[in-house]
């Protein structure tokens, strides 16, 4: 993102409360034109309350919302030209598919003749063509919510904004949608932020994610900056697939660090990682697949026990017991036997450190 | 485990109840069918012998019966218009709202409905007398010197009737409106409509069952009710029902109040059976199976 171009969509400051509770706390977000943004968190941190005051069909608190230079304050949401893909889809049951694509034309007056054009062109761009005269009812899900996005492309919107797209298909739809939806961001090429709490979702599809964790925004950034240098603890725990182990260590002395009963000294580069903060403890992130099994007294090897694990087809994810904390290893290869000891030797390079009372990331680069 | 189907044998278990419905409902429409074909033995209350259309040509012959049946028409659409009218802000307004409210206000709908009709209709009597609620309300802000008229009036009337049938009207209509697929109104307002544009193109065609259930249920009771029209027509506005009590309780000729229940029950079940009709066209249009 160059500092001269102007953002297309930027949020400032924006709160929302509903009575008591304070929803949203003070997020501010700038998103360049022709950007595919996920804002990425767990149910209930906010994310639909935040697209639905981006659509005008909630109004913020405090803060405000600018689009294309524009301040959207109290312009009312039929007039902001920006497409909604609901996640229940949300299509007029009494409308075939074809009257549902037409709506917002109608709503804007279009010509009969080129409100058809436009109809059949969306309905291509959806792969629909077809099925105009058929009623919602008449159709998968899937195709539901390929219509209600022909539906919100057809306005040709300022913005295109996505409420989890994809939680009401299958699993095996759902990978294929995934990329369905972003080929045609890249042939469409309109701006677009989806909410999603399945972070899978949000680093296969955006080319930027913003997770936020109750109301906030924790970290923004491309989704490798998001896996490889997570901000905090609870960004590291909750990208990745499996997320990262989080696993709190104690300082025994110079080079040797506490995990319940365990003692750990790691390899010297990463001792001397670990020290460098002077502190008495640390969250130390583990990715499961930067791991190795190898043999339980191997030097600078974390001792831990076998506790189950899970055939993933492509590998194994190895749970284990380390002093009393849970982590998690891939691994190939046959199963390690369940209450055996195994020594655990982590890539260095992929250790993250976290600072145990504010679980913000201690090395930045 | 005997393969007989279950279902014959639930039918079995209702045939009681059939039976009681048959003997409680259709056998007073059988016998009320039967004497509208007869007339009553002369100076006597006993009916005579053998079936005649008599009562049928009367009342098509009488201007007087064909004018309350006209009035009652347009006074009870005109009723049911007014009911719709305020009843879908209403409606609307109880849908939003949720939990116990909701339940509280729909109970308190319910009141006027099982608390009879003769109540609600006295205290209309004290809101639109001459010296009433309206009459002093509108003075108070000088929009008028003598009292309006209203009691003794088709006016006092059909405001009586919309007092009494409101809820038959929003209950449905609140059911409807309640069951409305979550979003579409948002969805609407993002693609470009203001809100009149979403009530009518999708709000209004979304709640049409309730709609016309609605409208049905008010105009039919409108069209039979007796005690609204005698209280706040004070005798003055003949209507189906105050005739019809004529007949049947003044003037005790039962052949001829006969003939008057018939032709407003069978024009009240053509009535429905075209609203079925009707609901089956929209229902077929929307392909929505059933
Ligand atoms: N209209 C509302 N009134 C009161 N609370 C609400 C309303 N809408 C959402 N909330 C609350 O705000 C929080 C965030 O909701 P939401 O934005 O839907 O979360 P998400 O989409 O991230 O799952 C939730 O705790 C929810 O209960
Ligand atoms: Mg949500």
């Amino acid at each position: 993102m160059s500092a001269a171009a102007a953002p297309h969509l930027k949020i400032e400051q924006v709160t929302k409360r509903f009575g008591e509770t304070e929803v949203l706390k003070d997020i501010s977000l700038s998103i360049p034109k022709g950007a595919f943004v996920a804002l990425l968190g767990p149910s209930g941190c906010g994310k639909s309350t935040l697209l639905k005051i981006i659509a005008g069909l909630e109004a913020p608190s405090g803060g405000s919302v600018h689009l294309g230079g524009q301040s959207l304050d109290g312009v009312p949401a039929y007039k902001r030209d920006i497409g909604v893909v609901f996640q229940s889809y949300a299509l007029f049951p009494h409308m075939t598919v074809n009257d549902n694509v037409r709506f917002g034309l109608d709503m804007r007056a279009m010509p009969k003749a080129e409100a058809a054009t436009r109809v059949g062109e969306a309905l291509e761009l959806v792969k629909l063509g077809g099925y105009g005269e058929r009623m919602p009812s008449e159709l998968s899900g899937g195709q539901q919510q390929r219509v209600a996005l022909a539906r919100s492309l057809a306005i040709r919107p300022r913005l295109l904004l996505l409420d989890e797209p994809l939680s009401n298909l299958d699993a095996v739809l759902r990978k294929s949608v995934r990329v369905d939806i972003r080929e045609l961001h890249e042939r469409v090429g309109a701006t677009t932020v989806m909410v999603t709490h399945d972070q899978e979702e949000a680093m296969s599809m955006a080319d930027t994610v913003a997770v936020m964790a109750e109301g906030r925004i924790l970290q923004l950034g491309t989704p490798e900056a998001i896996y490889e240098r997570p901000a905090t603890r609870f960004v590291g725990g909750f990208v990745g697939n499996p997320p990262a182990s989080l696993v709190r260590a104690l300082k025994r002395f110079e080079g040797g660090w506490l995990f319940g009963d365990t003692i750990w000294r790691p390899e010297d580069r990463l001792a001397a990682r670990m020290d460098r903060f002077n502190r008495v403890d640390l969250v130390v992130g583990l990715r499961p697949e930067r791991i190795a099994i190898v043999a339980p007294d191997a030097p600078g090897a974390l001792r831990a026990e076998v506790r189950s694990s899970e055939y993933l087809g492509g590998g194994r994810l190895v749970h284990l017991d380390l002093g009393g904390q849970k982590i998690a290893v891939e691994a190939a290869g046959a199963a390690p036997k369940t209450g055996t000891s195994v020594g655990l030797m982590p890539d260095a390079g992929a250790v993250m450190l976290f600072d145990a009372e504010t679980g913000v990331r201690l090395e930045r680069e | 485990m005997n393969s007989s189907n279950p279902s014959s044998k639930a039918a079995l278990f209702l045939l009681p109840a059939v039976l009681l419905s048959a003997v409680v409902f259709l056998l007073p429409f059988v016998w009320l069918v039967y004497t509208s074909f007869k007339t009553q033995g002369s100076g006597s209350l006993l009916l005579a012998d053998g079936l005649t259309l008599k009562n049928y040509g009367r009342l098509l012959d009488d201007l007087y019966f064909v004018q309350a049946f006209g009035r009652t028409v347009w006074m009870s659409a005109l009723a049911t218009l007014l009911c719709l009218v305020i009843g879908l802000p209403v409606a609307r307004l109880i849908a939003t709202w949720s939990g116990r409210a909701k339940g509280l206000l729909l109970a308190l709908m319910l009141v006027p409905l099982v608390s009879g009709a003769l109540l609600p209709s006295l205290g209309m009597i004290h809101f639109l007398g001459p010296l009433g609620v309206v009459n002093g309300t509108l003075k108070m802000f000088g929009l008028i010197d003598t009292s309006i008229k209203f009691l003794g009036t088709t006016t006092g009337v059909i405001l009586g009737m919309v007092q009494a049938f409101l809820p038959l009207m929003v209950l449905p209509l609140v059911n409807t409106l309640s069951r409305m697929p979550r979003d579409v109104e948002a969805a609407a307002n993002s693609l470009g409509a203001a809100p009149v544009r979403v009530w009518l193109r999708v709000i209004l065609p979304l709640a049409m069952p309730g709609i016309i259930a609605g409208s049905v249920l008010v105009f039919c009771a409108a069209f039979t009710s007796f005690v609204t029209p005698q209280v706040l027509g004070q005798g003055k506005i003949a209507t189906f029902g105050t005739v019809a009590y004529q007949q049947a309780a003044l003037v005790l000729d039962w052949p001829f109040a006969s003939t008057l229940a018939v032709v407003v029950l069978v024009a009240i079940g053509l009535l429905l059976i075209l609203t079925a009709q009707f609901n089956r066209l929209i229902a077929r249009k929307r392909r929505i199976a059933s």
